[in-house]
């Protein structure tokens, strides 16, 4: 999936390390949800979501080449 | 500090004991088993055993009172697909091997040894623990 965590992340100054803390996984696990390659679970996307103060959606959007 | 720092930090204080645990364990049989060798003490090699033991049933404890999970989702995912790998490769042993050293035992071509039927022997229960383990997911899961 593709997502705007590195410019959100910008917008508030805040490191992988700092993202990776505020929702309780590990920094190479933001990561590899920023590189696009590894797809967060329902649960950790509603956290990263909440942290934004935004929905899913506006975060998340299905890569070109998803399945269905 | 707040709730998600504090289950990062219980995570690691847990796998860290947890990998004491199991270095403890490791480390201290093998220095044992070593001691038996060395000074010909068949107690040391009991003692090497059931201190490898304690480390491995240590790691299991801690494990099981972790308050949190003790791998973020990600590494459980890798977890998850490596073992699927894993069986994949070992699925495609059994599959080619079983019926190949087979049909050379029963045709006199090759004698096949006794550690080889061991090996595909280990691998038909390995195929019958998956079939039992999916079965048991899937009533959990339904």
């Amino acid at each position: 999936m593709n997502n705007d965590l590195p410019e959100r992340r910008d917008e508030r100054r805040m490191s992988q390390a700092d993202l990776a803390a505020a929702v309780g996984v590990s920094r190479q696990t933001i990561n590899a949800i920023e590189r696009d390659r590894y797809d967060p679970s329902l649960d950790l996307a509603f956290d990263l979501a909440e942290e934004f103060g935004c929905r899913i959606e506006d975060i998340f959007e299905p890569s070109e080449d998803a399945d269905g | 500090m707040n709730e998600t720092s504090n289950v990062l930090e219980t995570r690691q204080k847990y796998r860290s004991w947890m990998n004491s645990a199991m270095g403890t364990g490791i480390v201290g049989g093998a220095a044992l088993l070593i001691a038996a060798a060395l000074l010909e003490r068949d107690v040391l090699v009991f003692l090497g055993v059931a201190v490898y033991w304690a480390g491995m049933v240590g790691y299991l404890v801690i494990k099981r009172r972790s308050p949190v999970r003790t791998r973020d989702e990600r590494e459980a995912r890798i977890s998850q697909e490596a073992s699927e790998l894993t069986l994949n490769v070992l699925a495609a042993l059994l599959i080619f091997s079983a019926p190949a050293i087979t049909v050379l035992e029963t045709t006199g071509v090759y004698e096949v040894s006794r550690f080889v039927w061991g090996m595909v022997t280990m691998l038909v229960v390995v195929a019958m623990v998956v079939g039992v383990a999916n079965w048991h997911v899937e009533r959990r899961r339904s």
